[in-house]
């Protein structure tokens, strides 16, 4: 047999070989992470009657053992390409920042109309929980707790670690539909989803939680903040179609730059190695 | 007239013996211009070491024709390598070049146990595991192995020598044999290694035949400059840019660590689990063109050889591959299988598995497996040092396996300062005794034993296999050896105290202070374009001089030491804490103590963009 078709043929077989160990990898490892934080969610329950404590408990052990991967097991948290410098995506924060904004507008009057039209007895327990916590508690979840918790678990663990078998664009989706799963609820789920798509794409870029952290609060603090009659005003096909497709338009162009930006050229080594400040 | 005629490359280089002249009334303002002037290295010497030019190696020309009418008639060649790092250098070399050559081509994988002889037995072993062999190609070796090359003759096959060792009378019995040290051979140049021997074959027979090849062909520098170092040659004349072009061509198979680990700091550290070897440069070029698979075997081999060692960290960046890497990590690692009974395959394994997993994976056993070797060598030290030793402290009797008795008397001679030899222990006295014998370099282990009958010495002045008829001799050994190193030691009397090129420090007999650091930075970036270094050419050394310092063990276990000088200076010593930090602490604590000195190698550290001065201790005076 030419050397060249047994080199195609063994080619052939290492990528179906690779193939099928990326969906073992992509199944297993939000069983494992997620399983383990719903046990955690469970354990906390049973030890305390208020959900907001549990959650909190359970959020706290989670954020330790990211802090605790980070430090004794950071190679588990590794995945190629090498962080870009700054610049190789030129004006990168002014368009996440553009793009987040049409991703909440969408995200907010999208569930407003799903709400209005659907209804939803999960997002009507939820805001029952946050009533019933009382006032700076829920504030502290909201603004805190939640961004730093779920931060931690699904782009400091969940996406690196799905990443290292898996595309990025398979990692930010699966992510995404995770962390909107995670919510328990079809509102909060549609409102999270393209967040769950841009926090994935900042965590690509910069290789940190911190950013996504930051982010995550800013959504939820708008989301407090922005009037009920400016997100029903929004909340039509329309409105939500056009912003979809704005917010949509970009995130391929950032994608495209970030994804594009790593790859390396024909002969040699990466085109950046300088460490994103 | 050759410049190699006027230089007498053995006996009479300024650099065997440095000159400190006695003249010297003004103190140099240029470091770098008294250093050379110290080691007699002036521009008319340093121009004529790096001449390339040589003379053609006798019977090349047949040797390349005998090939070309094998390739026409379709024969078959096994090649039959030595099994150190130049026999694997030049066996992996031949195997690849003759493949990319067309030729049709096996590689035997020798019996170190046998020896560097290639025997009867080798020929019957290549016979039944290559029984469609015509011709057999030496590399190594073999120019004094007549039983094995009248074995092969007897089969029929054509016999083919390639070797760098002197030939003894009677002289090769091959049909073909090209060496530099053949009784009859006017090369300039002895010290060549067996890779390279091969490699010059490979490109005349390219250059004559299929010039297309020759730059293919050429990229196999990298084996043959590896042997070279590998194989102590001195790195002078046609063998200093073959270490150059082997290091280049290294460097371009060097994938660096994508940095993806994150650490505690905000920052990223290498990850060299995830160097993806495809990457390799030069693999990438070889990938547009058609190349047999056995030719880009070789250098894929040679690319997760670098991946392996920087997994074991061994390799931080590709400034780390050099002439250090392959003496101080290559070397000993492929070497480290014969010494500890460990099989050889693997060796070879590295460069001519069937995928480029299988290849690291061998490379990891080999590193492995050179742990062990560390390990085993520090356990059969300790039996030198405290076991039941009768006739130390020149001769010792250790239970290691034979091919640790080099190392291990390599250690007693460092520790003691004097000739040890290291042999087995006899039951009786009949009993014939051999091992290895390790010597400074005012000692000559092979001269002062000629002339007896009971004993033999074989190899390097001051590195050889002993043989005694019995061992009765030992205490004849003991004696001859005792004697002869107190009348060396009165004659070379100054020569034996290991001297600076410079001293450094804050005495008067200093030729600069280590205060300004600037000066020392520029000698040692001067010294850097210099290279490459190694034997008859090494690396200057430094004596520096500390009145103050402070003392301190670092490293993972604590292993290490630094010693900082009250301007920051910083002086590293490998592995030096068990030995020497409570010693240093005393020192340093002690304010009336006298300065210290070290023999020590200037260096520059790159880190995080800032470029600093600092010393690797290599002992204390």
């Amino acid at each position: 047999m030419p050397n060249a078709v047994r080199s195609q043929e063994a080619g052939r077989g290492a990528t179906l070989h690779r193939g099928l160990a990326g969906t073992i990898w992509c199944l297993l490892v939000p069983v494992a992470v997620l399983g383990g934080y719903l046990v955690l969610v469970l354990m906390s329950s049973a030890w305390v009657t208020s959900p907001v404590l549990a959650g909190t408990i359970a959020g706290a052990v989670v954020v330790i053992m990211f802090g605790g991967v980070r430090l004794l097991k950071p190679a588990w948290l590794s995945f190629a390409p090498e962080v870009l410098p700054a610049s190789a995506t030129p004006r990168f924060w002014p368009r996440i920042a553009l793009t987040a904004v049409l991703m909440f507008l969408t995200g907010q009057a999208a569930a407003a109309w799903i709400y209005t039209h659907l209804g939803s007895t999960g997002f009507d327990q939820h805001v029952q929980t946050q009533q019933s916590s009382g006032f700076v508690p829920s504030l502290l979840v909201s603004l805190l707790v939640a961004p730093i918790v779920e931060e931690s678990l699904f782009r400091g663990l969940l996406y690196p670690m799905l990443r290292k078998k898996a595309g990025a664009v398979v990692a930010a989706v699966l992510s995404s539909l995770l962390f909107a799963a995670m919510h328990g609820n079809s509102v909060q789920a549609v409102a999270v989803i393209p967040l769950g798509l841009l926090l994935a794409l900042v965590a690509e870029r910069t290789r940190r939680v911190w950013p996504c952290v930051v982010l995550h609060l800013a959504y939820n603090f708008a989301a407090m903040m922005l009037p009920q009659a400016a997100i029903q005003a929004m909340s039509t096909p329309l409105c939500i179609g056009l912003f979809s497709a704005a917010w949509a338009v970009l995130l391929v162009l950032l994608a495209r730059q970030v994804l594009s930006a790593g790859i390396t050229d024909q002969i040699g080594e990466p085109r950046a190695r300088v460490r994103v400040e | 007239m050759n410049s190699k005629d006027t230089m007498n490359t053995k006996t009479t280089l300024p650099d065997a013996a440095r000159q400190w002249r006695a003249d010297e009334t003004e103190p140099a303002a240029d470091l770098f211009a008294l250093l050379c002037q110290r080691r007699g290295w002036t521009d008319e010497y340093l121009t004529a070491i790096d001449s390339s030019e040589h003379a053609v190696l006798k019977d090349l020309d047949t040797m390349v024709a005998a090939l070309e009418e094998i390739r026409r008639s379709g024969g078959t060649i096994t090649i039959a390598p030595d099994f150190d790092m130049d026999g694997i250098s030049s066996g992996v070399l031949g195997y690849a070049g003759l493949k990319e050559l067309g030729f049709n081509v096996n590689l035997h994988i020798p019996d170190y146990r046998r020896g560097h002889d290639l025997t009867p037995e080798d020929i019957a072993e290549i016979n039944a595991r290559f029984p469609g062999t015509t011709a057999l190609l030496t590399c190594d070796g073999g120019v004094n192995s007549h039983a094995g090359i009248g074995a092969a003759r007897m089969l029929g096959w054509q016999t083919l020598v390639t070797d760098h060792h002197q030939e003894l009378e009677p002289g090769s019995q091959a049909d073909i044999t090209v060496d530099p040290c053949r009784l009859d051979e006017t090369y300039a140049l002895r010290g060549i290694c067996g890779a390279h021997v091969l490699y010059q074959i490979l490109e005349a027979y390219a250059a004559a035949h299929q010039p297309f090849k020759l730059w293919a062909i050429r990229l196999l520098r990298l084996f043959a400059g590896l042997g070279t170092v590998s194989d102590v040659m001195p790195v002078l004349y046609e063998n200093r840019q073959l270490v150059r072009d082997s290091l280049s061509i290294a460097r371009l198979l060097h994938v660096s660590a994508p940095k993806t680990i994150p650490n505690p700091w905000g920052g990223m550290d290498p990850d060299p689990d995830a160097i993806d070897i495809a990457r390799a440069t030069l693999l990438q070029l070889l990938a547009t063109e058609d190349h047999d698979p056995a030719y880009v075997a070789a250098f894929e081999g040679f690319a997760a050889l670098l991946k392996a060692f920087a997994q074991a960290g061994r390799i931080r960046d590709i400034d780390s591959v050099n002439e250090g890497f392959y003496g101080f990590y290559l070397a000993p690692a492929m070497n480290s299988p014969r010494r500890t009974g460990y099989p050889i395959d693997d060796c070879f394994a590295v460069f001519t598995a069937p995928c480029i997993a299988e290849r690291l994976a061998a490379m990891h056993r080999i590193i492995e497996n050179n742990e062990r070797r560390k390990e085993l060598t520090a356990l059969h030290l300790a039996e030198l040092t405290d076991g039941d030793q009768p006739l130390a402290p020149w001769v010792y009797f250790s239970a290691a396996p034979g091919g640790m008795y080099g190392l291990l008397a390599n250690q007693m001679m460092e520790q003691l300062g004097h000739p040890v030899v290291v042999v087995n222990r006899p039951t009786t006295p009949d009993e014939p005794v051999s091992g290895s014998g390790r010597a400074p370099g005012w000692f000559d282990i092979i001269t002062t034993l000629d002339g007896y009958d009971e004993l033999h010495a074989i190899g390097h002045q001051q590195a050889c296999g002993v043989k005694l008829r019995t061992a009765q001799a030992l205490d004849q050994l003991v004696t001859i050896l005792e004697d002869s190193t107190r009348v060396a030691m009165l004659t070379a009397g100054d020569a034996m105290r290991p001297a600076g090129d410079l001293v450094l420090g804050a005495g008067s007999d200093c030729d600069a202070t280590l205060d300004d650091t600037e000066p020392l930075v520029e000698l040692v970036r001067r010294v850097e374009t210099l290279r490459p270094f190694g034997h008859e050419f090494t690396e200057p050394v430094v004596e520096i001089v500390l009145d103050r310092f402070a003392v301190k063990a670092i490293g993972s276990e604590k292993q290490h030491l630094r010693l900082t000088t009250a301007t920051g200076l910083a002086c590293l010593w490998w592995n030096a804490a068990e030995a020497q930090l409570e010693r240093l602490a005393e020192i340093a604590e002690d304010t009336t103590a006298q300065p210290t000195r070290f023999l020590a190698k200037l260096q520059l550290n790159e880190f995080l963009g800032e470029t600093r001065l600092q010393a690797v201790i290599e002992r204390s005076i």
